[in-house]
């Protein structure tokens, strides 16, 4: 049994005689999709919550999802996303007063989740850094209450709750993501870290991991070749789209000019013998690239360099 | 010798301008690499958009030879199973716009010309020449039986040649040609020499032209050097090969049903191709060549790929294992 499985988290979209379309448009979409993956060497798929719907549309439940994808080569649904990046009078986790709506939407995804072998909830903890900022000390103690009930919640189905620190979203320094883990309870709330999104934020993914190994639920592996230095974070609507420095935050490992160093996490994920899934992301590589070629690109990086390391 | 798996490049190059950035050679290369085959096969060209084409363009590109094939390595690639020559082509560094084997004076150059491939396959770790056996129908204005003795009398020479380097010449018979049937295709090979001319057989290309892709290797199994996998759609029932130009109106264009794709993945769930069935005949007859799977029209060559990779791991291997079992 090997320590590592590789997962891949389900950003697709590729070229139709219709246009671009994604693997909810159809079944023969689908089944491309899951045999794509299957085909390069991953076992399983991250899935956003909000698709759960899709697939219980498209296979009568998540569980008949899980079976499609098993028949293919992938054995399970593994992490279950979820965002709120816009606050809205009801959502916005650093609001007590929305705290309890936030719980039931995350515990009907939860419950919906039911068949598909998830192990994880992946949650962004807060809105965009530009709809709650500034962001004080008071507010992380409100989002370390939030996330340690949502926790709680998830614990109680299975499910490990990971925050996942967008370099967009309201706890993205260093001292920011330490200290809502000092102020969160270690049984319920666990660090989900994406590679990409840390580099950009100026945070060393590598030392994140050493510092909080034993509260790592997962990751992200993709790769940036920027990082974020003239505040392009607080850009309206979407500082992923809009950022005044470039069109394309992110890339698959391996990219030329990759400034994530991919060996040194691999090297450090075998001193403290991660065991578990690796989940490869691309988000938005079809400008200028292609979502397919990306992910055989990982893939190809992920067995010929870091498997080579830790496995 | 086990049966061996490439994957031919030609639709990563679906323009004359396209595909000359090394890095557009890795991204192909580790694409192809990871799902699941050896080696690549690569087409013969000419002029500066055709980097792998030639080894004067090899050499300009990659500072030699063995730095592509160097390149290939770096990717987990073993090489180049096979080079894919037409005569036909224009060559620009030999002034040659148009050769064919129906041309007695085109048959020296035209040796010359695939002895190149010859003395560089070995250096990518290839074996195998692949040739256009014949233009298209429209282009041949003889009878079939003066075609193939023509087109032999061409192939033995290069045959020849390629032997003394090591390299199997291996006659492609597509689609498009007078050669219609197994017993048509027999006319050829009786005439070529049996130790130094082989056949490649495109499984798409024969079922398009109404053969029998597995009646046809049962028949030529020990003259079988090369097999090329796709699928395909649709017959010719039209008989459209007929076409001038048919590489452009039947098959690009689609012809008179606008065909848009003729060629598809093994996995097509309207492929008309008994992939199958094939692949075990070639198991049961002991095959030691190369197959080369290709994306041959595929508006997206890195996800025929890996939906070809899938199919070969998923479906071919465990059925010839359980035919074996």
């Amino acid at each position: 049994m090997s320590n590592i499985r590789w997962q891949y988290a389900e950003h697709w979209r590729t070229w139709s005689p219709k246009g671009p379309v994604n693997q909810f448009s159809s079944r023969r979409e689908m089944d491309h999709f899951i045999k794509q993956l299957s085909a390069v060497g991953f076992e399983g798929l991250g899935m956003f919550a909000w698709n759960l719907m899709a697939v219980s549309a498209m296979f009568g439940s998540p569980k008949g999802y899980r079976e499609f994808i098993a028949e293919r080569g992938l054995s399970q649904i593994v992490d279950i996303f979820f965002a709120m990046p816009q606050a809205t009078q009801g959502v916005a986790p650093h609001r007590r007063e929305t705290h309890d709506l936030i719980v039931r939407i995350l515990e009907g995804f939860v419950r919906a989740s039911a068949g598909t072998g998830a192990e994880n909830l992946v949650v962004m903890p807060t809105n965009a850094h530009n709809n709650m900022e500034p962001v004080t000390d008071e507010k992380i103690q409100i989002l370390a209450e939030l996330w340690n009930r949502v926790g709680k919640m998830a614990k109680g189905y299975g499910l490990k709750l990971g925050c996942h620190h967008e370099f967009w979203g309201g706890l993205r320094t260093r001292e920011q993501i330490d200290r809502f883990y000092e102020l969160t309870d270690p049984e319920y709330v666990y660090l989900f870290i994406d590679t990409a999104q840390h580099v950009i934020a100026g945070v060393d993914p590598v030392d994140l991991y050493v510092r909080h190994h034993d509260r790592v639920s997962g990751f992200h592996f993709k790769d940036t070749r920027h990082v974020d230095l003239v505040g392009d974070y607080r850009s309206h609507p979407d500082a992923e789209l809009v950022a005044s420095t470039t069109p394309r935050w992110f890339y698959e490992m391996g990219t030329p000019g990759g400034l994530v160093d991919f060996p040194a996490l691999m090297h450090a994920l075998k001193e403290y013998n991660y065991q578990g899934w690796i989940g490869v992301e691309h988000d938005k590589a079809d400008i200028g690239g292609s979502y397919p070629e990306s992910t055989a690109l990982a893939m190809w990086y992920a067995r010929n360099v870091l498997s080579k390391i830790y496995s | 010798m086990p049966i061996r798996w490439s994957y031919a490049l030609n639709q990563w190059r679906n323009g004359h301008d396209r595909f000359v950035l090394r890095s557009d050679h890795e991204t192909a290369f580790k694409t192809v690499s990871i799902s699941g085959f050896d080696a690549v096969e690569l087409e013969a060209g000419s002029g500066r958009w055709e980097p792998l084409g030639r080894e004067d363009w090899i050499e300009l590109h990659y500072g030699s030879v063995r730095g592509l094939r160097d390149a290939m390595s770096s990717c987990a690639l073993q090489g180049a199973s096979s080079y894919v020559f037409d005569p036909a082509n224009p060559i620009f560094e030999e002034g040659a716009f148009g050769r064919s084997v129906l041309n007695a004076d085109d048959h020296v150059a035209i040796a010359r010309t695939a002895e190149q491939y010859c003395r560089l396959l070995p250096q990518l770790g290839g074996d195998t020449l692949v040739v256009r056996a014949l233009p298209a129908y429209a282009a041949t204005k003889m009878t079939v039986l003066e075609t193939v003795s023509l087109a032999a009398e061409c192939w033995n020479k290069v045959g020849a040649i390629a032997a003394s380097h090591g390299v199997r010449l291996a006659l492609n018979v597509d689609c498009l040609s007078v050669l219609r049937t197994i017993e048509d295709v027999e006319l050829l090979l009786e005439q070529c020499d049996a130790d130094t001319v082989g056949l490649s057989i495109d499984i798409a290309d024969a079922v398009i032209a109404g053969i029998d892709p597995t009646e046809l290797f049962k028949r030529f199994a020990s003259r079988t050097w090369h097999v090329q996998f796709k699928n395909t759609r649709f017959v010719d029932e039209l008989e459209e090969y007929k076409l001038p130009n048919p590489e452009k109106t039947m098959i690009g264009g689609g012809g008179k049903r606008e065909i848009d794709r003729w060629y598809w993945e093994l996995g097509d769930e309207k492929g008309l191709v008994d992939i199958q069935r094939f692949y075990s005949a070639l198991v049961e007859n002991g095959f030691d060549g190369w197959i080369v799977v290709d994306s041959e029209q595929s508006p997206v060559p890195a996800t025929s790929t890996m939906l070809n990779g899938w199919y070969v791991n998923n479906t071919l291997r465990t059925h010839a294992a359980d035919r074996a079992a």
